[in-house]
């Protein structure tokens, strides 16, 4: 994993360098209405020995029966390979050019208005289609030559990321084409060469090649977003019965990238919808097609949240947790899903977001609202990332308050309401994470204003995890830690979730923990149980609403599309496990069930946290409080505890004799009888009161006791 | 002389044993980036003409504060690759966090000179002249970074800077007002605005700003005690005790552990403190 992580770190160069446009852009795979005429991953001809083919072998009546053939990619020095090439007998002066050649069939050319040439290659290329030139990357101008190098080498997530562009249909004929390649390495000791290719055929009609997904959902509206091939005007049309989707919102602007705001909505009302343009619907009218409006906020009704953190490898760890859940969750609605960060592995390119989430969780994306955060592979490890990055390009995210709470004014932290829950994103890669930042400052305003019965923050680097991220060295997981939790906690946060740390790893309920992992006490689990209904009990927090310091369970749910194991021993951890899986929440009134559920169904952890179901009496007042002076600089005090039910005694001083202006001095906990105040002045005399407390209040006060130190 | 001596010599240990302390810690707080330095020089071995390779491993270099050899790096994958004009982004940000502010901003000058749209490099450009002193020309480069890529942090860091110099504190509160215009109602841009207006003691704009949060907020009671400081800092009184009256209902009015909060607590203080210290006073 440390390999993975160092080439995502170093990739952070190469991804502005794509955004600059130095190499190339990324580009969405071919959906279903255009025509594959050469997929990724074919077979293809090729001659890897080094020798100089001069011009004829470019041509379609080129005899290329001895080459040897294998299937894409082919190359050699990454270990991706399907077919390992060849580079010659010396390492350090690697053969400049390979050969490639594939014959394709087209039955009708006119079909076609437009062919997509999309193309992987490490480093330079120039293809030919039919005997003529099409398409030169990374190459120098003027005549290229086996002996000609490409102009740059290519690195870090240019070697798999697929360039693309488009090439005249008129080039094709009916019956045989061929597509010729030479692959050109950057020189003799570089250490790779990469090599695969699409091609498309459109035939010039409009189809969805992203989505449709939903984004910032509210009570009263929603945001649909697609991408079409082409581009086209863009309407959402909506009813409440399927088949009838009687009202239209449109855009007349043409875009691939449509994003329709549909409002004057019903709460938790399901509209059924379609996406295209005002001439034709592209996709939907079906029953796949639907969202449910978010309920009033502040009204309590099921909720049913997916919780994905690291998923975006696009692999088939990604897909067997998706497919679990998916199976969890049958007829049962997801009216909301959390993104951890890291959604789209190596560096967040748009290509990358659209195999690892696009491609990956369609359902999801077109029925129910995606709320994401920021990962450091999101920003390819930048903490200052362009305003073009693919992540906020793609999404529409409740800068200005449009979900509720209040707002931040960025897309890169948060908050909005979904009935009564107040979910805040925050954004541990990119932003101040200082106790007085502007993310502070707005996290405390934000806070300060809810009123909702439940809060749930997220976002990627974990406060607390021993998975592959330590949280007792990584300094940005100290910073969330030391200076975003007190204001949480002090707000009454329920849950925090987050991923980065590739396991799941999850808290006993606590509270007021910001150091390392040793200063970890018992007194800081508010609940040291497992939070089980069938086990210690749930986890009980007094107030209905944000009560702060009740406790919170803490999450790393960072094993949504990889493992990375780890000592996975952090003490305020009730349970740490390397496996695949993501987290399934419902919220109910006054519950919240957790689930952590794996790759393969299994259930693997559960909790459950209930608010105001134990509102406990207020503990009566402890009685006969004596003070004694034992020393120069020390006092004991002793009282009676006539409470069974306190949480812990505050214990109150001032100076002299008659004194009133008591400040609280310490805590003692449950069941104390005795406390010992030390670091006194010598020949004072000190006054002191105590008062039981639990989360109902404070009792009423002892009886004063005084004692006075020795001379 | 001998106990000078010994002295030297104990001051020499304890730095040493500082140093010794101190050198896990910071490279606990790096940890992979070895590993990461490891496998980069591995791979320039393999290919010791990739420029890319040498940027990289610079990168890896600056985050560990390992100037001398980022900077040899950077100037390797240069001479590989004179046309990777990114290197000097790279050089600029190291120059600056190493202190280096004139070699910084003459390294990222070039930079912005074949990348004029840079915002990374317009931001850490801006650093750069905040650092040397030269204010209005940090402005500019935040401005126009500001102009492609909008976001608070860096409208409130334009306006620290201008704030700085008690000249431009009106030029910092328009640059505020833009982030406003353009981002909507922030809270952190209408705070430090509310800020910069009491330094001018423009009591009634920083009372019609603190309005504007209020009304966002669905809880008011952190507002209304700010209201009675401000109020309090006018010398209007008696409206600053309504103020902090109101607010201590608000407060009052909430469910007792959530009143009890330390933020709760602290704010309760502040609304109870300020004529608690007069009244004591007159006593």
């Amino acid at each position: 994993m440390q390999t993975i992580k160092t080439h995502a770190y170093i990739k952070a160069f190469l991804l502005a360098l794509t955004l600059s446009g130095l190499f190339g852009y990324a580009v969405p795979a071919a959906r279903a209405a255009d025509t594959i005429l050469v997929p990724t991953g074919a077979t293809w001809k090729y001659l890897d020995n080094g020798t100089d083919q001069g011009t004829a072998w470019r041509a379609t009546s080129f005899n290329d029966l001895t080459w040897p053939s294998g299937p894409a990619q082919l190359g050699y020095g990454d270990g991706d390979e399907a077919t390992t090439l060849g580079f010659g007998p010396d390492a350090n002066n690697k053969f400049i050019t390979t050969y490639f050649r594939r014959a394709f069939n087209v039955t009708n050319a006119s079909l076609f208005n437009g062919v997509t040439l999309r193309l992987l290659r490490d480093d330079g290329a120039v293809v030919y289609l039919n005997g003529v030139e099409v398409w030169r990357t990374n190459m120098p101008a003027g005549s290229v030559g086996f002996l000609t190098a490409a102009s740059v080498a290519i690195g870090g997530a240019d070697e798999t990321t697929f360039v693309q562009t488009t090439i005249s249909p008129s080039l094709l004929i009916n019956g045989t084409n061929v597509l010729a390649i030479e692959l050109h390495q950057s020189g003799g000791t570089s250490t790779d060469i990469s090599f695969d290719l699409q091609l498309i055929g459109s035939d010039g009609s409009a189809s969805v090649t992203r989505g449709p997904y939903l984004q910032i959902g509210t009570p009263n509206s929603t945001i649909v977003r697609w991408r079409t091939n082409i581009a086209t005007n863009s309407r959402v049309s909506i009813g409440t019965t399927q088949g009838s989707l009687t009202s239209n919102t449109d855009d007349t602007s043409q875009t691939t990238e449509h994003e329709i705001i549909v409002s004057n909505l019903s709460p938790a009302t399901k509209y059924f919808y379609s996406v295209g343009s005002t001439t034709q619907a592209l996709a939907g009218n079906d029953s796949n097609y639907f969202f449910v409006t978010a309920p009033v906020a502040g009204t309590t009704t099921p909720t049913r949240i997916w919780v994905l953190g690291d998923s975006g490898t696009a692999n088939a760890n990604a897909q067997a947790v998706r497919n679990a859940y998916l199976n969890f969750t049958g007829a049962t609605y997801t009216n909301l899903w959390l993104m951890l960060g890291d959604n789209a592995y190596e560096t967040g390119t748009d290509s990358e977001y659209q195999a690892a989430v696009f491609d990956m969780y369609p359902t999801v994306l077109r029925q129910s609202v995606l709320w994401p955060a920021l990962g450091n592979h999101d920003t390819a490890q930048s903490s200052n990332p362009p305003a073009s990055l693919p992540y906020f390009a793609m999404f529409t995210l409740p800068a200005a308050a449009q979900a509720g709470g209040i707002a931040s004014g960025t897309e890169k932290y948060y908050s909005f309401d979904y009935a009564n829950i107040h979910f805040i994103c925050l954004d541990s890669m990119t932003s101040d994470r200082s106790a007085n930042g502007p993310m502070a400052t707005w996290l405390r305003a934000d806070l300060a204003s809810t009123t909702r019965q439940w809060t749930i923050a997220f976002w990627h680097h974990p406060p607390y995890s021993k998975g592959s991220h330590d949280s007792d060295t990584d300094p940005i997981l100290a910073e969330m830690r030391q200076n975003i939790l007190p204001i949480l906690e002090d707000a009454g946060v329920d849950l925090v979730l987050a991923g980065h740390s590739h396991s799941y790893e999850r808290s006993f309920l606590i509270d007021g923990h910001y150091g390392v992992s040793s200063t970890f006490t018992a007194a800081m689990k508010k609940d040291g149980g497992s939070g089980r209904i069938d086990g210690t009990g749930a986890y009980n927090k007094a107030t209905l609403g944000p009560g702060p310091h009740e406790g919170a369970v803490y999450a790393v749910a960072g094993s949504s599309g990889q493992i990375s194991g780890g000592l996975l021993n952090h003490p305020a951890m009730f349970i740490s496990l390397n496996n695949l899986g993501s987290m399934v929440l419902d919220v109910n009134g006054d519950t919240l069930d957790a689930k952590f559920l794996r790759e393969n169904g299994a259930i693997a952890d559960y909790f459950r946290i209930v608010k105001g179901a134990v509102v406990p009496v207020v503990p009566a007042a402890p009685g006969n409080l004596v003070a004694t002076a034992v020393s120069r600089t020390q006092i004991n005090l002793s009282w009676v505890d006539n409470s069974g039910n306190e949480t812990g005694f505050k214990i109150e001083r001032c100076k002299t004799a008659s004194c009133t202006n008591y400040v609280e001095i310490s805590q003692a906990g449950a069941n104390a009888t005795t406390f010992a105040d030390t670091g006194l002045t010598k020949n004072t005399t000190y006054r002191y009161r105590v008062r039981a407390f639990n989360a109902g209040g404070n009792s009423a006060y002892s009886n004063a006791a005084s004692a006075r130190t020795f001379k | 002389m001998v106990t000078q001596q010994f002295h030297r010599k104990l001051i020499l240990l304890l730095g040493v044993a500082i140093c010794l302390a101190l050198i896990p810690s910071f490279a606990r707080a790096h940890e992979g980036l070895h590993e990461q330095i490891e496998a980069i020089t591995a791979r320039i071995k393999r290919d010791p003409k990739n420029a890319a390779l040498y940027l990289q491993r610079g990168e890896l270099y600056r985050l560990h504060r390992e100037w001398v050899r980022a900077a040899a790096d950077y100037d390797r994958a240069s001479r590989l690759q004179p046309g990777l004009t990114i290197v000097d982004l790279g050089r600029g940000k190291m120059l600056l966090e190493s202190r280096q502010f004139r070699q910084a901003e003459v390294v990222l000058d070039r930079f912005l000179q074949q990348q004029p749209h840079h915002v990374e490099g317009l931001v850490t450009r801006g650093r750069v002249l905040a650092r040397i002193g030269a204010r209005l020309d940090a402005v500019n480069d935040f401005t126009e970074s500001l102009r492609l890529a909008p976001a608070p942090e860096l409208y409130l860091e334009r306006a620290q800077v201008l704030g700085g110099d008690e000249r431009y504190i009106q030029e910092a509160l328009q640059g505020l007002d833009e982030g406003i215009k353009q981002l909507g109602s922030v809270v952190t841009l209408e705070l430090a605005a509310i800020d910069l207006e009491l330094r001018q003691s423009n009591y009634d704009a920083a009372l019609t700003r603190l309005d504007v949060i209020t009304a966002q907020s669905e809880r008011k009671e952190t507002w209304l005690v700010r209201r009675g400081e401000i109020l309090k800092a006018a010398g209007r009184h008696e409206e600053a005790r309504k103020a902090f009256g109101a607010a201590l209902v608000a407060i009052e009015s909430l469910p007792p552990e959530r009143r009890q909060s330390r933020a709760m607590t602290a704010l309760q203080l502040r609304a109870r403190s300020p004529y608690l210290k007069k009244l004591a006073a007159m006593r």
